[in-house]
């Protein structure tokens, strides 16, 4: 609200109706007629009177103009409005630079110059003018002189700062505008030039606009700028990651910077930073084995003397999807449930088969030269050694490893499925206890347990006709699933053909579940034998088909009028759950986005499915926040439950995060079995305000240029205000001079006078 | 693949064993009766793969055709059309994964066999004929490096073949291939081969074999790493 000073106050008028330009034409025309005079009295014969005549003609001439232009007194009341000086206080998180001897920050230098201005303060104070006091970031904010400013906001924006003040002062008068700041822009002037919005700005405030430098001549800063890196890319597809390295001072040093993952380092690169080059580019290459959303870090070491140690480091994700599912088909023996199987695997455009076959070994015959075959050497260090991270899925169909020389890599095998990977073991004479899996590395991981089963003979496998049965597990699972609807399904499998055989087992592993079973063996422990059984292992997932007859689903169902197709949408099934297919999770656990800038709000829409991909209504799930680098164990950051409504669906909202990355971990209980999704997201700190720290001035000089400001560097010192401007409030009282008939008489009278003057005088 | 050892062969069941099977068709008499058992022996010997020795005999109508995915149809004379419920069966037979090999063994180009087997063809899969198999096929590196189809003849003619769904269907030899591996009872070649004499008869032998690996391993050995191999092993000989 303005508080109006009013005054008395008075002022010279003119009556006339004639235009700006007719007055400026009379008083013209009388100084002409006074100059003319003046050189005819001048150049006359007679000298005597000269001046006093000139003056009473100036006089007359006078009187006449005072007729013309009808002059009068107005008296009155006016106000002063006083004017505002806005103080704007840099408070980005770069004002808190400090100089490489460690004294005070800018933020505190920046204080300091309002402190040491207290008495300009107060001589504007005393003239009319009335401050206010602003910080400024990412948006303007009220503040007191007394309060410093804490640098604690993500961006600069300057220019969209003037705009906000340009609102904030609709209707009210802008003496002078004071900014005081690093000039470190990172809105829509950045660098400079200043844009043109920001020019109408200025024009709009009507003041000028002061700006006062707050940086360093010397500074050693180390960044990591940007990161370049797509948003998403594809498994076993290498993609750059690219980091721009700005530093300033640290010329001749050669700094270590890092590529981590989730926490672990990944890979390092030396860069040598120059005095020629304030920036360097250093390029990571990175292949993702599996999918999903990946946290990395690039960061580099804190070195002695920098300004700034938060902006060593940038977090970013990048989410990983499958373009195609890579398997690998090793077979012990070619047969005919290898033969559909690879039929189906190689027509699937979603898959990327590369298959290894056993096809004859060597106390088989020969009967000519090797050179005369097409069989190549078992690369099984190549397979199991080099390449099978590179595989999502492995198949061991009907494989013995022990006479391959595998056995040394079954470890590796064990933990690329524990790490992730996924096995898929088909039955046969070569497989399970007959292929020694019991006693290997394997039997740990794998969905039913082997000791103890004799490797051949009627103990280790059986040779009946049977029909598989489907378990309460089974009816719901995507390995078993032929159809999404659960009686159609249940009578699909009764109606294939019968099958051949079942590899015995002693029973299912802790944690495995049997999809189908024999319907009348047992397995060692008394349950029905598992035909089709399932598990995790660890972070990876093993599927057991304990036959080999599996191809009768297919080719013998299409004989009998069956689609034949069974067959292949049992392995789809078996295959997508297996390299954990996301389209198969029954909980969703989605973000609108990954990366947050530490203001906004995290919005993760959770999602429930029953079996058959409908949505779940009245599910309970438990949600985690757990920071990326802490792992999934110890307490979590936060917890709480939401239950899905009738769509299936409940929306959590995660606000207050501090910068780093996290993870949101679901957990339901559906139809009897745990679900669990996890979402991955960075809060970013700081934007691009800490990318390049390096004070600059350009900005605020060209601001003060362009305003009719003055820029200074370091003090405030004594900038111009504009002076109040006055507003006539009072009542108005008018002396019109010319309407004064004493007025007349004294220009007939000055006319008189002069004329007498001059006839005495002897002028013409 | 080529390893360095094996084991006594086994199987979960008799399905789980390779097994040939002979199309019976009523005017059709099997004129090379002992040459699938001898087959079935070789590959037993050459290959891992594991195989019942008799071959089975089983019409088209049969409710166990679908359980042996490779069939052979043979003879040395003319033969009339089965009716449309066996040619319906054959087709689906041969759509849902299952290979017909064909074998001429009228020991000449454009007999009464070779003119049912064509017109056999049109009627099970109209709009797909017989085609010459290409010289790069995988058919000819599937176990042996092979460079032609021969039997007990040689006839100035190409392998034809049936390909869909990228796999040859229907494989047709006319050298009278099994008359090449028929063997009597008392362990005598059944018939001559000329004109390569031995030599030609195992030729064939392998491209019996190869025939079979075909029809199980499919273009397995059309992976880039056989390939690979392949050609580095061509490149090092002399």
């Amino acid at each position: 609200m303005n508080h109006l000073r009013l005054i008395a106050d008075w002022r010279l008028a003119f009556g006339t109706q004639l235009g700006r330009g007719t007055m400026v034409l009379l008083g013209g025309v009388a100084l002409l007629a006074l100059a003319v005079s003046a050189l005819s009295l001048w150049r006359g014969r007679r000298r005597g009177h000269v001046v006093p005549l000139l003056l009473l003609r100036a006089a007359a001439i006078g009187a006449c103009l005072l007729v013309c232009l009808e002059p009068k007194f107005e008296f009155s009341q006016v106000s002063v409005v006083p004017n505002y000086v806005a103080v704007l206080l840099d408070n980005s998180r770069s004002m808190s630079v400090s100089p490489p001897e460690r004294g005070p920050t800018r933020a505190e230098r920046a204080a300091k110059i309002v402190a040491s201005a207290a008495g300009t303060f107060a001589d504007w104070e005393a003239a009319g003018h009335r401050l206010e006091f602003y910080t400024f970031g990412e948006a303007l904010a009220p503040t007191t002189r007394a309060t410093p400013p804490l640098p604690k906001a993500d961006t600069t924006r300057i220019g969209e700062a003037l705009s906000e003040l340009r609102t904030r002062f609709a209707g009210r008068d802008l003496g002078a505008v004071i900014i005081i700041s690093d000039g470190i822009d990172t809105g829509r002037i950045g660098r400079g030039p200043i844009d043109a919005d920001t020019r109408k700005t200025l024009d709009a405030l009507g003041a000028p606009v002061h700006t006062v430098f707050v940086g360093e001549t010397q500074l050693r800063d180390l960044s990591v700028a940007t990161v370049l890196a797509d948003d998403f890319a594809f498994v076993r597809t290498p993609v750059k990651l690219v980091a721009m390295l700005r530093h300033s001072g640290l010329g001749g040093r050669m700094v270590d910077v890092s590529l981590l993952r989730d926490g672990r380092v990944v890979d390092v690169k030396a860069v040598l930073l120059t005095n020629e080059r304030a920036q360097e580019t250093v390029t990571f290459d990175f292949t993702a084995d599996h999918p999903g959303n990946y946290v990395f870090e690039i960061k580099t070491p804190v070195l002695t003397g920098e300004a700034l140690d938060s902006n060593n480091r940038q977090v970013f994700t990048l989410k990983v999807i499958r373009d195609r599912v890579r398997v690998l088909h090793v077979c012990g023996r070619p047969s005919w449930n290898q033969r559909f199987l690879r039929s189906m695997l190689r027509l699937d455009p979603n898959v990327d088969l590369v298959s290894f076959f056993i096809l004859r070994s060597d106390t088989d015959e020969m009967p000519y030269g090797q050179g005369e075959m097409s069989l190549i050497p078992f690369p099984y260090k190549e397979i199991f050694d080099e390449q099978l991270n590179s595989f999502d899925l492995l198949i061991f169909d009907n494989f013995n490893f022990k006479p391959y020389w595998v056995e040394p890599y079954l470890p590796g095998v064990r933990a690329y499925i524990e790490g992730g990977g996924a096995l898929a073991m088909v039955g046969g004479d070569l497989s399970f206890a007959s292929g020694l899996y019991g006693d290997s590395a394997l039997a740990e991981v794998l969905p039913v347990d082997l000791a103890g089963i004799p490797t051949d003979g009627p103990g280790a496998y059986t040779t009946d006709n049977f029909r598989p049965r489907l378990t309460a597990e089974g009816r719901s699972h995507p390995a078993s699933a032929l159809s999404l609807d659960a009686r159609i399904n249940e009578s699909r499998w009764a109606a294939l053909p019968p099958l051949v055989g079942i590899n015995r087992v002693v029973g299912l592993r802790p944690g495995a579940r049997a999809l189908l079973v024999h319907p009348s063996q047992k397995s060692g422990d008394g349950k029905p034998a598992p035909v089709l059984a399932v598990s995790d292992a660890a972070k990876g997932r093993t599927l057991a088909l304990l036959t080999d007859s599996a191809w009768n689903w297919g080719f013998e169902a299409a004989g009998n009028g069956d689609d034949g197709r069974a067959f292949q949408r049992f392995w789809d099934g078996a295959i997508r759950w297996l390299v954990r297919d996301p389209a198969l999770t029954l909980l969703h656990v989605d973000l609108d986005k990954v990366e947050y800038r530490r203001s906004q709000v995290v919005s993760a829409r959770v999602r429930a499915l029953r079996a058959d991909y409908t949505p779940a209504a009245g599910v309970e799930v438990s949600l985690e926040l757990r920071a990326v680098e802490s792992g999934e164990s110890g307490a979590p950051l936060r917890a709480q439950k939401v239950t899905t409504g009738s769509d299936g669906e409940a929306h959590v909202e995660l606000a207050g995060l501090e910068p780093g990355a996290y993870r949101l971990l679901g957990r339901a209980t559906m139809d009897g079995r745990l679900a669990e999704e996890r979402a991955t997201f960075v809060i970013r700190a700081e934007g691009h305000e800490l990318d390049d720290v390096i004070a600059r001035d350009e900005v605020l000089r060209e601001l003060a240029s362009a305003s009719g400001g003055d820029f200074r560097a370091g003090s405030l010192a004594s900038p111009s205000v504009k002076p109040p401007r006055k507003v006539r409030v009072g009542s108005l009282r008018t002396v019109e001079i010319w309407s004064n008939p004493l007025m007349l008489l004294l220009a007939v009278a000055l006319l008189a006078a002069e004329w007498t003057l001059r006839r005495r005088s002897g002028h013409a | 693949m080529l390893v360095g050892a094996s084991r006594p062969a086994r199987a979960l069941g008799d399905l789980s064993k390779f097994r040939f099977l002979r199309l019976r068709l009523a005017d059709l008499p099997d004129a090379r009766s002992s040459a699938l058992r001898r087959l079935s022996w070789e590959i037993e010997r050459r290959t891992s793969l594991v195989a019942l020795a008799d071959p089975i005999e089983l019409p088209i109508s049969s409710p166990d055709l679908f359980r042996y995915p490779l069939c052979l149809l043979s003879g040395d004379r003319a033969f009339a059309l089965p009716p449309e419920s066996d040619l319906a069966r054959l087709r689906r037979y041969l759509t849902f994964g299952g290979c017909l090999w064909i074998d001429s063994a009228e020991g000449r180009v454009g007999g009464g066999f070779d003119e049912s087997v064509r017109r056999l063809l049109a009627a099970v899969l109209p709009g797909d004929l017989p085609k010459p198999v290409p010289d790069d096929h995988v058919l000819w590196r599937s176990f042996y490096i092979v460079r032609d189809a021969p039997g007990r003849v040689l006839l100035p003619v190409r392998l034809e073949g049936i390909e869909r769904d990228r796999r040859l269907t229907v494989v047709y030899t006319q050298n009278d291939l099994c008359g090449a591996m028929a063997r009597d009872g008392f362990g005598r070649w059944e018939h001559n081969v000329s004109p390569g004499g031995d030599e030609q008869r195992e030729r064939s032998f392998r491209f019996a074999v190869n025939l079979v690996m075909y029809a199980l391993c499919l273009d397995y050995k059309a992976e880039q790493a056989h390939i690979d191999f392949i050609m580095r092993t061509r490149r090092a000989q002399p």
